[in-house]
């Protein structure tokens, strides 16, 4: 068994280089990590790199345009949007990074224990997933949200459940190819365990498409999580979140534009971010899509 | 090819059966009583008991929920509005078109930008045309639909004053809504159909054609789209579920009258007829678009089409593994 | 290289984008302004032609055009114009409208005579059965049996066709009142009893100036004139209520002609349809006020210190300019300005210092953590983030806790701290919410309230009514287990075609007698 696991190992650590390079290469990748690397910072150091805090009101100074003391105005309260946006940045990365570490968790599972033990289990999971398949992605995590009550941890839920299925077809799909391959019959002939196999010999040879779906949805769970807060099921205020900014400014749009540009800018910037990375990564990943 | 269709019709049911139970499991347990949301902060403990005696609201949930279905499957009565009173299917309907057409507009408009551009694209590849249009789909996916459709109206509403901002009764008011939700389909599309052409461009059988002295446009609409449009059709037909969705946020923010605006303020009112009815309308229309998505690759790729007469792929079937892909 | 094009090309277009939002912004109102001047130019014509139709853009659809099954005022608007209640309260007084007079028999009787001219649009005549009916099933819908809770339908008796007698469980002055509201508009009992509630819902039947001739879900109303209306045919034939949700998007709609009336706008509008050519503004008071709540069940709020320090911290007049601007005033008192028996009291002072010191002095001078839970409809969630910044200057920590309607709701009124609006025009339905047995989310238990909200309702005489009235008023300030906010105005935009046009506090107009040019 060792040395199986060991000429995989190698033959990923190899595969995992010319994958670094490829995607060094690409210049849109290495955009878009820039900009999440930047928005990971500002996010970090949000205390210091914001000129003002984020519930610092001022109601003397409503709806100031964007001048060189508020970079992107002030809105209806007389905040720093310019701040505000940092601070939703926190707010963003971290339901991003949260649901979809939840959505790709529990997906996983379940594509692979459908994938390995087919039949059966694999028809009952599946059909569940199918009804979850039904309800179109954006409904059924409003469903959820109601369903657990209004915060940003459940917001965080309800994005993670609502995108579970598509990691587990991916994952089911990986898994069915890769159960009967010769290196998996070693190892189960050599007595290790269903959950071993799993989890050491299967599941690491499947990690390419699950990273760049995780990428790539990281950018969908902002703009659901958006879509959330706009309906009024997201932060609690004074929290920033673009998608709350962007349903409060709602009213005020025909006479001060920049209180739901900016916000909407900062959304697509950072989605328009993550879609360049995990597009950079597939093609990387997966030389065979590269022309 | 009809048993093929009835194995899928009948594949539907145990789908939609656990749809209506997991909509009925989630609006039992949703805090909020809608006895409460019908009243209002003010009204009083009698009150509150007289409305839930009318909703019949105290009933337990396994009750409920086989009353319900078996309301639907006996008498095709998917329950009244608690707040209108009107029966659930009746309120669906009169909506049901107008997010049917938003969603027929953007598919149609976003097939036709996405295609065209994806092979345009594709035969150029790297050029600057490609270029433009790979970013502006980026940029396309990225941005949330309902901040598009306020920036919208901002330009063609009010400050070019071209189109209204809000309703859905003549083509003039169709065009933002549409325009809104079909620009991450159509970006999508653009970038499946080039990577997919791109693939088949590069076949044998293309070149055959060319050798053969076909014009380039035979070749790249007829040879070579046929072969890409698989991948092509999986992306529409996701394409149509999402804009189902997609129209929620859209439809409030153009205040039109269809049924993501009506799912979200019944989501809110806690009218949970309406939203059990809701989805499950919503996901049997999906499921038949997903249907009709199959049909078409069979339409589009005879090697499928062959298989669905062998035994092998019906046995593939049932295990929903042809579907899968 | 290809891909250097690829990332210059999409920051290029992001930048279009962002100057692109920015540069245009200046051409806009120069040319808003050209294109409506153009239109009122046109229109010189000697003698006024009337339009057919009024198109009125309205912010909610309501669920159903049944009056005793009504509870939002954006219901009653249409509703208004569909039937008539006995009697109405118009500038102070309660004027006849089906009932022609009407006396006390005693403390607990009251005799209506009613007008025998009447007919419902289903051509039957109105009478006295079709009231009791009303009032009958008033009591049976949840929505309205709280309403009308003081009434003893069992011993009312319809005296002739044309006369009614209510006979009441206790005196109640109130009661008139309560026939005034939207729930008591007289509805057929003939209809009623045919149709069935579920089809009377979506086509009633009453004795207004106009009938439902078509009503597209989600979409919009369709009223017809009523040709035999009991006041003479209205002047406009066809009423159409448009249901546009966004407050910016009727705006829009009333700029370009699209519709004649928005009704509900927003604060933030008022500047807007002034600077219009073709339109303007009308605000009246309406009857709806805010105010801050405290709940007297918590320990630290009992405190009458602190309440007067949380008073103390709260610069009302900034606060009301901010989010109200001109479309509200600054409550001084603890009922909406033109309530029946208002109380004026002098402003409450904005003393920051003196809000520490008592809080210091009810030891909480280093610091007080509360829990303030916001609906999250209306403007409550603006005025608690303005509310809490006002507070954490002098050291009370407000954590604001927002939730979806439903969840709000859910918790039964136990609120630490909370918002609420009030719409209402008679003391009793106002400062019911002070009544322990009301239970709503001040819950102060107060016997000296609860004796004087029960013994003034029964008092006939005004003048006898006022002093208890007022001595309630100055004791509820006083005692600070609300803190009343903002007054706000109902505001109107209305084209400049209209005539004849009589705002109501509520909205609640009557279309019947304005007119449209064309």
């Amino acid at each position: 068994m060792s040395e199986k696991t060991v000429a995989i190992k190698s033959r990923n650590s190899g595969m995992m280089r010319d994958a670094l390079v490829r995607l060094f290469r690409n210049k849109a990748a290495i955009l878009g990590l820039i900009i999440i690397v930047v928005l990971i910072l500002s996010a970090i150091f949000a205390d210091i790199v914001s000129p003002f805090s984020y519930d610092e009101q001022d109601l003397r100074q409503r709806f100031l345009a964007p001048s060189a003391e508020h970079f992107f105005g002030t809105d209806e309260y007389g905040r720093d949007i310019f701040s505000r946006i940092i601070y939703g940045s926190r707010t963003s990365l971290l339901v991003g990074a949260i649901s979809v570490t939840i959505s790709s968790g529990i997906g996983t599972i379940l594509g692979a224990i459908s994938g390995y033990y087919g039949n059966r289990v694999d028809n009952i999971i599946m059909r569940l997933i199918d009804v979850m398949l039904a309800i179109p992605n954006i409904l059924l995590a409003i469903s959820i949200a109601a369903t657990l009550g209004p915060g940003i941890v459940n917001v965080m839920i309800a994005v993670g459940i609502s995108s579970v299925p598509g990691y587990a077809r991916l994952v089911r799909a990986s898994v069915m190819s890769l159960r009967d391959q010769e290196f998996i019959e070693a190892a189960r002939s050599i007595g290790a365990n269903d959950a071993r196999i799993i989890l050491r010999h299967i599941l690491p040879n499947c990690m390419a498409p699950i990273i760049v779906q995780a990428t790539m949805s990281i950018a969908i769970a902002i703009l659901s999580a958006a879509a959330l807060s706009f309906l009024g099921l997201g932060v609690q205020p004074p929290m920033a979140e673009w998608g709350s900014m962007l349903s409060n400014g709602r009213a005020y749009i025909r006479d001060y534009w920049w209180v739901v540009t900016f916000p909407g800018v900062a959304i697509m910037s950072t989605v328009f971010a993550f879609n360049l990375f995990g597009d950079g990564l597939r093609d990387a990943l997966d030389p065979r899509l590269k022309q | 090819m009809l048993r093929f269709l009835f194995r899928r019709i009948l594949m539907m049911i145990p789908v939609l059966l656990g749809v209506s139970f997991v909509v009925f499991f989630m609006s039992y347990f949703t805090p909020g009583d809608p006895a409460v949301m019908i009243l209002g902060d003010m009204a009083t403990q009698e009150d509150i008991q007289m409305m839930h005696e009318q909703l019949k609201l105290d009933e337990p949930f396994l009750v409920q929920y086989v009353n319900y279905v078996k309301n639907i499957v006996t008498k095709g009565d998917f329950g009244t509005s608690y707040t209108t009173k009107q029966p659930v299917l009746d309120e669906l309907l009169v909506r049901f078109p107008n997010t049917f057409k938003l969603a027929g507009l953007s598919v149609i408009l976003s097939v036709i930008i996405g295609i065209t551009v994806g092979i345009v694209s594709a035969t150029r590849q790297y050029s600057i045309l490609d270029n433009v249009a790979t970013a502006i789909s980026f940029i396309g996916v990225s941005m949330p639909n309902f901040w598009q459709g306020m920036m919208l109206i901002i330009v063609f509403s009010v400050w070019l004053g071209w189109l209204p901002p809000s309703g859905f009764s003549t083509p003039m008011h169709w065009i933002l809504p549409a325009v809104t939700i079909g620009t991450s389909s159509a970006a999508q599309i653009m970038r499946m159909t080039r990577s997919s052409m791109l693939e088949v461009i590069r076949q044998d059988y293309i070149r055959t054609a060319r050798a053969k002295g076909q014009s380039e446009r035979i070749v790249i609409w007829r040879h070579a789209l046929k072969n890409a449009l698989i991948p092509i059709i999986t992306v529409v037909g996701l394409s149509f579920g999402r804009l189902l969705g997609g129209a929620v946020l859209t439809e409030s923010i153009f205040s039109i009258a269809g049924i993501g605006k009506l799912m979200v303020d019944a989501i809110n009112m806690r009218n949970y007829p309406l939203v059990q009815g809701g989805v499950l309308f919503i996901a049997i229309v999906m499921s038949v678009v997903n249907l009709i998505v199959d049909v078409l690759y069979a339409y589009v790729d005879p090697r499928i089409r062959t298989q669905f007469t062998t035994n092998s792929i019906r046995k593939k079937i049932r295990l929903g593994e042809v579907g899968d892909e | 290289m290809n891909k250097i094009y690829k990332l210059l090309i999409g920051m290029l277009v992001i930048s279009l984008m962002i100057s692109g939002c920015g540069g245009s912004k200046t051409e806009a109102p120069a040319e808003s302004s050209s294109s409506s001047s153009a239109a009122s130019s046109s229109e010189t014509s000697t003698e006024p032609v009337y339009k057919d139709t009024l198109v009125i853009a309205h912010h909610e659809e309501p669920a159903t055009l049944d009056p005793q099954y009504s509870n939002m005022i954006s219901w009653f608007v249409i509703e208004k114009n569909i039937f008539n209640p006995l009697i109405d309260y118009i500038d102070g007084e309660y004027v006849p409208v089906l009932a022609t007079s009407w006396e006390n028999i005693d403390d607990t009787h009251i005799r209506f005579h009613l007008r025998d001219d009447v007919f419902f649009q289903n051509g039957e005549k109105m009478t006295a059965d079709d009231v009791y009916f009303t009032f009958q099933r008033a009591l049976e819908s949840p929505k309205s049996a709280s309403t009308f809770k003081t009434l003893d339908i069992e011993n009312t008796k319809v005296i002739d066709d044309y006369t009614i007698e209510f006979a009441l469980n206790m005196p109640d002055e109130a009661f008139f009142n309560t026939i005034t509201s939207g729930r008591g508009n007289i509805v057929s009992k003939k209809a009623v009893e045919e149709m069935g509630e579920a089809e009377f819902a979506r086509n009633p039947v009453g004795t207004g100036p106009y009938s439902v001739s078509e009503w597209i879900s989600g979409t919009q109303i369709k009223l017809v004139a009523f040709d035999n209306y009991f006041n003479g045919v209205a002047k406009t034939p066809n009423l159409i209520y448009k249901f546009i949700p966004e407050a910016s998007n009727r705006v829009i709609e009333l700029e370009t002609g699209d519709v004649d009336v928005a009704l509900n706008l927003a604060s933030s509008d008022i500047a807007r349809v002034r600077d219009m050519e073709n339109a303007d503004i009308v605000m009246v008071p309406s009857y709806r006020y805010t105010t801050l709540t405290m709940s007297m069940k918590d320990e630290v709020l009992k405190d009458k210190r602190i309440r007067e320090a949380l008073s103390y911290a709260i610069d009302k007049p900034l606060l009301v300019d901010a989010i109200y601007g001109e479309s509200a005033d600054v409550l001084n008192g603890v009922m909406p300005t033109n309530a029946i028996g208002f109380k004026e009291m002098e402003p409450a002072e904005y003393n920051p210092e003196k809000a520490k010191a008592l809080l210091a002095e009810a030891g909480y001078g280093n610091g007080l953590i509360l829990e303030f839970q916001v609906d999250p409809g209306s403007e409550y969630l603006d005025i608690a983030e303005i509310v809490q910044s006002m507070w954490q200057d002098v050291g009370v920590t407000a954590n604001i806790i927002t939730m979806d309607r439903p969840s709000y709701l859910a918790q039964g009124n136990e609120y630490q701290i909370s918002i609420r609006a009030g719409n209402a025009n008679h003391p009793s339905n106002i400062l019911i919410i002070y009544d322990s047995a009301f239970g709503d989310r001040i819950q102060p238990n107060d016997p000296y309230i609860d004796s004087a909200l029960n013994e003034f309702r029964q008092i006939y005489d005004d003048a006898k009514r006022k002093v208890v009235l007022d001595e309630l008023q100055d004791y509820l300030w006083d005692i600070k287990y609300t803190i009343p906010l903002a007054h706000t105005k109902t505001i109107y935009g209305l084209s400049n075609k209209i005539g004849n046009f009589v705002p109501d506090p509520l909205g609640l107009v009557d279309w019947s007698a304005v007119t449209v040019t064309e």
